[in-house]
């Protein structure tokens, strides 16, 4: 006589496995995830006398041919008869695992359950009323502990008792009217024809159009009335919604067997997340409190960043200038050197290095507020109000990455499949303020509003993105008009923030900054100084140099705002090539003048600018043409020429023109 | 139940499993598979959010910002859309 076969059949990491150990004694492999097992395992085991065969399935959800694992598993269902199939389920996530049994009892399986894991239920207070659930089921129900072999003679017991017996199919599930109508009629096509399968199920399966079904009937025989009534079939009813009604004729079946069943603590009905939900994501309260946590952020950075952190960052920029210098001296070493090394290199570099606390303390401050879910209902909020402008909700995530860089943030537009959504996020995307303006700042901030640093820099945040939203309205209005497509957002849980990716989310941000101090920013500092000092005739860093003639060239341009010294005007030129350069060229140009004191930028900052001036640079800086990454990132994401120059040119006309209305406007009002 | 999940998604703009589950009367895992079985059927889709870098973007200076996943956004298809109308 054949050895009889029994089958593991569960969810993932429902403890099949464990239980398939227990019966054989064999050594598997068990492991506390999902998708241990990914090939079948056999094994056996005597029970009074007689052999029987045993298979340890991979998990799976459902019986339909989805992924590799639910191809194997069902391959074997389907085809492979085992006598029983013991049906594993855990029990402390019952109404999920029940999907599955529902299918099997649609099938028409042999089946055995063993409830497992019912210590686990039990530590979650639920209570199973296991003869009534076997009597809804109509099949034996066993509940186990697997891993403390509790319950597995049981198990073993039920299912012998199971081959012997031999049930007869019979589906507890009833469908919908129009399900059930048309069942009647595929039943009929498919009765007596022979197939692999109990014609009322493959009837269902052929009305749910399960391709792996399907192809498997219409392998099976070249009955010309079955093969066309299938294809007929699935002409006619292409837009029907069979499937989703067959699927939740199973949900239903398995709620209800679970409601009847299993008793489970109350739970709350309002919990706190849905208290902070409804106000941070309130229609008048979220943008309000997303700009008060931004202020806080601000205020932090600066309070933390600069004020305690940032003399030692300087103390040490400065203290290594002075070693450097000492040994250069005593080496004898050739003047030039020393000029680049000290005015280049130290001013130039060091004046950028020394917001590496400033910057560091606001990408933590950041990455904390993402890591706790706060960002996606920010994401929210922010889609409500962006929708105003026509702008879509991946908008958002793009103006988030435009915070740290522009040119990743103008590369994420790539997700977006709407060109005009798209076009309207690259171009408004550098007024973002990014990273590497956050210095520039610094400075002037330091220099002239140093009691306010906070607000300053957050309300320069916050002109940014009202500039950007106004230019999205207008190119909405006017250059891509259309629809823009809208988002469902899904919340996550509010969690703890976990350190390891608060650091590393924070550490991806400052390493960049620093690599670029090294690599970009060394290089433009350096050509700036050649520039300076070039050519010999000149005296170094004066206006008759090569850099000094540029800027006095550029000076007319910037007359109306206010900042109209050649060392002003050259250092935004040198921060097309890199942002940060604005500050190297600045602390360059005056180290070199003033060179006797070796001045801090910040004072000499203060001797070139009036708190009005500083204010219409900073907005210059905010809003002018973004870095040369930026607008040849453009050009490879348009594969254009047009669009990247554009870009170029109307943001430098806006924050031309916006720092001009500064600067005239503060001087109207007496300020200086 | 997944004619209501849906509804109930596409209901705010935004929807929440925790929330969804309780509403529904229905235990968390279940809103999951619900939402899985929603995607696979074709009556929404899950949308890629933030940067696409793939390998393809591995020598990238920036490739580390790229990836932003802050926040999972879905889509109704017109599928979805036809379910919730009927
Ligand atoms: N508390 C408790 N844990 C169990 C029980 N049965 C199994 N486990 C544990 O659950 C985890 C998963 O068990 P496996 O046997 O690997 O699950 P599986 O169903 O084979 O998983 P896949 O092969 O991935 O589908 C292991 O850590 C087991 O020790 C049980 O009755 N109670
Ligand atoms: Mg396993």
């Amino acid at each position: 006589m054949k050895t009889k076969r029994i089958a593991l059949v569960g969810n993932p990491n429902s403890g099949k496995t464990t239980l398939f150990n227990a019966i054989t004694g064999a050594n598997q492999h068990v492991g506390n995830w999902p998708g241990v097992t990914v090939e079948k395992k056999e094994g056996s085991f005597t029970y009074r006398g007689a052999t029987y065969d045993v298979v340890d399935l991979p998990g799976i959800y459902s019986l339909g041919a989805f992924s590799e694992d639910e191809i194997v598993a069902m391959d074997y269902i389907l085809t492979d008869d085992a006598d029983v199939i013991i049906d594993v389920i855990d029990a402390s996530n019952i109404e999920r695992n029940l999907y599955l049994t529902t299918q099997l009892l649609e099938m028409g399986k042999n089946l055995v359950i063993a409830l497992n894991m019912v210590d686990e239920a039990e530590k979650r207070e639920m209570k199973f009323d296991v003869a009534a659930m076997s009597r809804a089921l109509g099949v034996p129900v066993v509940p186990t502990v697997a891993s403390r072999d509790n319950g597995t003679e049981a198990v073993i017991k039920e299912a012998v008792k199971a081959i012997e017996r031999k049930r007869v199919y019979q589906n507890p599930l009833t469908y919908s009217d129009n399900v059930s109508h048309h069942h009647e009629h595929m039943v009929e096509l498919l009765e007596g024809k022979d197939l692999p399968y109990p014609p009322a199920w493959a009837a269902i399966k052929v009305i749910e159009g399960d391709s792996h079904v399907i192809s498997r009937i219409e392998a099976s025989t070249d009955d010309a009335t079955v093969l066309n009534g299938i294809t007929e079939f699935h002409k006619f009813h292409s837009s029907d919604n069979f499937e989703l009604e067959i699927v939740d004729s199973r949900y239903a079946f398995a709620h209800r067997i679970a409601e009847q069943t299993v008793k489970r603590p109350p739970v709350e009905v309002v919990t706190l997340t849905d208290k902070i939900d409804k106000i941070l994501i309130n229609k008048y309260l979220g943008i309000p409190i997303f700009a008060l946590i931004m202020l806080a952020v601000f205020q932090l950075t600066f309070a933390i960043g600069q004020d305690l952190l940032g003399g030692y960052a300087a103390a040490l920029v400065e203290g290594l200038g002075v070693l450097i210098e000492r040994f250069l001296i005593w080496a004898h070493s050739p003047e030039w050197l020393v000029s680049f090394m000290i005015d280049g290199v130290v001013n130039g570099v060091g004046a950028v290095v020394e917001f590496v606390p400033l910057i560091t303390v606001m990408y933590l401050l950041l990455s904390l507020l993402e890591d706790s879910g706060y960002m996606a209902r920010a994401a929210y909020v922010w889609d409500n109000l962006m929708r105003a402008f026509g702008m879509q909700g991946k908008a958002f995530i793009s103006m988030i990455i435009g915070f740290g860089c522009t040119v990743p943030a103008i590369m994420s537009t790539r997700t977006m499949d709407n060109k005009k959504d798209r076009m309207v996020t690259m171009l408004i995307t550098p007024f973002m303020s990014c990273g590497a303006k956050l210095p520039i700042y610094s400075v002037f901030i330091a220099a002239f509003f140093s009691d306010h640093g906070g607000l300053v820099l957050f309300s320069l945040y916050a002109f940014g993105i009202i500039v950007g939203l106004l230019m999205a309205k207008l190119f909405n209005k006017t250059i891509f008009k259309g629809e823009t497509s809208y988002f469902i957002m899904e919340l996550p849980p509010y969690r703890i923030p976990s350190t390891k990716s608060v650091m590393r989310s924070m550490w991806l941000n400052v390493s960049d900054f620093i690599k670029r101090a090294g690599t970009i920013i060394f290089m433009v500092v350096t050509i700036m100084w050649l520039l300076a000092v070039l050519p010999g005739s000149a005296e170094p860093y004066s206006q008759s140099s090569y850099l000094g003639r540029l800027g006095t060239l550029l000076v007319p341009i910037f007359r109306h705002a206010g900042f109209g010294t050649w060392q002003e005007s050259v250092a935004l030129f040198a921060g097309i090539p890199a942002k940060e350069a604005v500050v190297g060229t600045l602390g360059m140009l005056y180290a070199g003048q003033y060179m006797e004191e070796g001045v801090v930028l910040v004072n000499a900052v203060q001797q070139h600018f009036t708190s009005l001036t500083a204010l219409a640079y900073m907005v210059m800086v905010l809003l002018y043409t973004p870095c040369a990454a930026t607008i040849s990132a453009v050009a490879r994401e348009t594969k254009s020429v047009r669009w990247p120059v554009a870009m170029a040119l109307y943001t430098f006309a806006i924050g031309w023109f916006v720092a001009v209305l500064v600067f005239q406007i503060g001087s109207l009002f007496g300020f200086a | 139940m997944l004619k209501e999940l849906l509804a109930h998604i596409n209901g705010d703009g935004y929807f929440s499993k925790p929330l969804l589950a309780r509403t529904l009367n229905i235990s968390e895992a279940m809103v999951d598979q619900g939402l899985a079985q929603l995607l696979r059927m074709g009556y929404m889709k899950e949308e890629v959010s933030g940067g696409d870098c793939t390998a393809s973007c591995s020598g990238c200076a920036f490739a580390a910002f790229c990836h932003k996943d802050l926040v999972k956004m879905y889509q109704l298809t017109d599928r979805g859309k036809a379910l919730l109308a009927s």
